[in-house]
C-alpha cells in the first residue's frame, strides 16, 4: 500500500500526454461545433422537426428545457468560450468541471445524434476534472514553488488510470455482448455490419462482406482483440502489438463504416498507456537519429 | 491530514470502479437486486458498450403515405435510402446527412424498442391469463402509445419536409407513417439472388399535415 501511494504521489507520471490530450479534446469539440454549425437550428432550434424530451438536468435546476432550446445559440457561445479557456489552461480544473457540465447538458439536449465515442468522451471530461493537464501548452504558467503537491499528483495519476480502466471496460463488455450474439460467436458478424446501408462507407463493402475468409477473420479478430486488450495492454511485451492492432481495427471501421469521432477518440486514448518517461525516451531517440543524419551529411560533404 | 485524504481518495476510487463494473455488466442477479441504485447510476453516468452486438440483420425504410383529402389519391415517398446514399457519396464530408440519418434512424429505433417492450408486457399479462397471442385491441393500444412518443413526433414533424421536397401542399393531404425492414440475406445464402422481402412492422394512423416554419 505504501509503495502504491508513494508511486501515485511522487510525481505526475502522465503530464506530457495529459497536456497533449487536453489540446486534442478542445480541437475535437471545436471541430464538432464547426461541423454542426450549419445544423444548430435543425438540432436545437424551437422550429426544428425534432421532438425533444426534457434534459432532466435543467429541470433539476428549475429551468424548463424549452428555455434552453430557445436560447441554444447563447449556450453554444458560452460553450465555445469554455472550450477556449480549457484549451489555453485558463481556470485550470474549474474550467474542466464547467466544460464537463456543459458537454453533458448539450448531449442531453440531443441524445439522438450521439454514439459510443461521445459516451466515452463524457467520462474522459469527467476524469479531466481531477487531472493535472496544465504542465505544458498553457497561456499562463502558474508559479510553482517547491515540490508539486503529492495530493494533486495522486488525483492526476488516478484520473489517468480511470481513463485506461474505462477504455478496458468498454472493450471488455463489448466482447461479452459479442460472444453472446450468434453472429459474432459463429464468425459471421462483419458480413452484416458491412451491409447495413447506414454504415456502408464504400462500394467495396458488399464484395468484402461476401468473402468468407475476410468475414471470419475480421469477426474473430475483433472479438479476440476486445477480450484480450483489457489484460494484455498492461504488459510491455504485448502493449505495442495491441495498440497497433487497435489502430488498424479503428481505421478500418472509420473507412468502411463511416463512424468517425468514435474511432479517433478510442485511438487517442491509447497514449495514456505510456508514461512521461516513454515519451522522453522516444523524443531522445528521434533527436539522436536526426543528429546522426546531420553528422553524416556534414562528413559526406 | 494527508494520510486521511489519501485513504479517502483511494477508497472512493475503488468504490467508483466497483460500482461502475457492477452496473455496466450484463443483467445478472446482483445488479438486478440493486435495480433502484442501478437506475440512479444510469441517470447520472449512462453508458452502453454493446456495439453491434448483435448487429442488425436488416435495413430499414421510412415511408410517408400522403392521401389527398379531396379524391383520396395516394403518393408514397421513402426517406431513409436517399439519405444513406448521400451519406456514402459525400463521405467523409457528410455531417448534415449523418445528422439527419442519426435523428431519423434513432427515432425509428426508439419506436421499435418501445413496441418490443410493450409487446413483452402484453405477452406477460396475457400469459398470466393463459392467453398466447396479443389481440387486435392490444395492438391498437401499442400503436396509440407509440404515437405519443418523442420518436414518433419527430418522424411526424419530418413529414412536412418530405411534402415540401416533393412539392406537395401539406394542407391538402393527410399523412401516415410506415416503418419496414428489409432482411439482409443470411450469410450462407449471400450469393443467392433472392427477392428482398420487406416486412412492415409499424403503420400509424392518418394525421393532418400542418404547414410550419420547421427548419430542415
Amino acid at each position: 500500500m505504501k509503495r502504491l501511494t508513494t508511486y501515485l504521489q511522487d510525481k505526475n507520471h502522465f503530464s506530457i500526454y495529459l497536456s497533449l490530450f487536453r489540446l486534442f479534446i478542445c480541437f475535437h469539440l471545436l471541430k464538432d461545433i464547426v461541423n454542426t454549425w450549419g445544423s444548430l437550428d435543425l438540432l436545437y432550434g424551437t422550429d426544428t422537426f425534432i421532438s425533444h424530451p426534457p434534459t432532466i438536468i435543467s429541470e433539476i435546476l428549475g429551468i424548463p428545457s424549452d428555455v434552453l432550446f430557445a436560447n441554444h445559440k447563447i449556450i453554444f457561445a458560452v460553450y465555445i468560450g469554455v472550450i477556449l479557456m480549457f484549451l489555453f489552461g485558463i481556470g485550470r480544473n474549474f474550467t474542466a468541471l464547467i466544460l464537463f457540465l456543459m458537454f453533458e447538458l448539450i448531449q442531453r439536449m440531443n441524445h439522438l445524434v450521439l454514439n459510443g465515442g461521445d459516451n466515452l468522451l463524457k467520462f474522459l471530461l469527467l476524469y479531466f476534472i481531477f487531472a493535472d493537464s496544465f504542465k505544458y501548452f498553457t497561456l499562463f504558467k502558474r508559479g510553482e514553488t517547491g515540490r508539486p503537491s503529492p495530493i494533486r499528483n495522486m488525483l492526476s495519476n488516478l484520473a489517468v488510470y480511470s481513463i485506461c480502466f474505462h477504455l478496458c471496460l468498454a472493450y471488455l463488455w463489448s466482447a461479452f455482448y459479442k460472444i453472446h450474439a450468434d453472429t459474432w460467436f459463429n464468425g459471421a458478424a462483419t458480413y452484416y455490419t458491412f451491409q447495413i446501408e447506414r454504415f456502408k462507407g464504400t462500394s467495396w463493402n458488399t464484395d468484402l462482406a461476401r468473402n468468407g475468409l475476410f468475414v471470419t477473420l475480421s469477426t474473430y479478430g475483433t472479438v479476440f482483440f476486445e477480450i484480450f486488450f483489457p489484460v494484455l495492454i498492461w504488459f510491455k511485451q504485448t502493449k505495442k502489438l495491441f495498440i497497433i492492432g487497435g489502430i488498424i481495427m479503428h481505421i478500418f471501421i472509420y473507412v468502411f463504416m463511416m463512424i468517425y469521432d468514435f474511432e479517433i477518440i478510442f485511438m487517442m486514448c491509447y497514449g495514456f498507456f505510456f508514461k512521461d518517461a516513454d515519451f522522453v525516451r522516444w523524443y531522445q531517440k528521434l533527436s539522436s537519429r536526426f543528429t546522426f543524419v546531420r553528422t553524416l551529411k556534414t562528413q559526406l560533404a | 491530514m494527508r494520510k486521511i485524504f489519501t485513504v479517502l481518495a483511494l477508497g472512493f476510487f475503488a468504490f467508483y470502479w466497483a460500482v461502475t463494473f457492477l452496473f455496466t455488466m450484463p443483467d445478472n442477479y446482483i445488479n438486478l437486486s440493486l435495480y433502484k441504485q442501478n437506475q440512479m447510476f444510469q441517470l447520472a453516468l449512462y453508458q452502453k458498450w454493446s456495439f453491434f452486438a448483435p448487429p442488425p440483420n436488416f435495413n430499414e425504410r421510412l415511408y410517408y403515405e400522403f392521401k389527398k383529402k379531396g379524391d383520396s389519391s395516394v403518393q408514397v415517398f421513402e426517406a431513409i435510402e436517399p439519405i444513406c446514399k448521400a451519406k456514402q457519396r459525400k463521405t467523409p464530408f457528410n455531417s448534415r446527412e449523418d445528422l439527419l440519418d442519426y435523428v431519423l434512424s434513432g427515432s425509428m429505433n426508439n419506436i421499435s424498442d418501445q413496441m418490443f417492450e410493450l409487446q413483452q408486457d402484453f405477452k406477460y399479462e396475457n400469459g398470466l391469463k393463459g392467453i398466447e397471442k396479443i389481440d387486435s385491441s392490444q395492438h391498437a393500444d401499442i400503436r396509440k402509445i407509440v404515437q405519443k412518443s418523442y420518436g414518433f413526433n419527430t418522424l411526424k414533424n419530418y413529414a412536412m419536409h418530405v411534402a415540401r421536397a416533393n412539392r406537395l401542399d401539406p394542407q391538402q393531404y393527410d399523412v401516415r407513417i410506415m416503418l419496414t425492414r428489409i432482411p439482409i440475406p443470411k450469410f450462407a445464402e449471400r450469393f443467392k439472388k433472392a427477392e428482398k422481402k420487406e416486412e412492415l412492422y409499424f403503420i400509424s394512423e392518418y394525421f393532418n399535415s400542418q404547414p410550419s416554419n420547421q427548419k430542415i
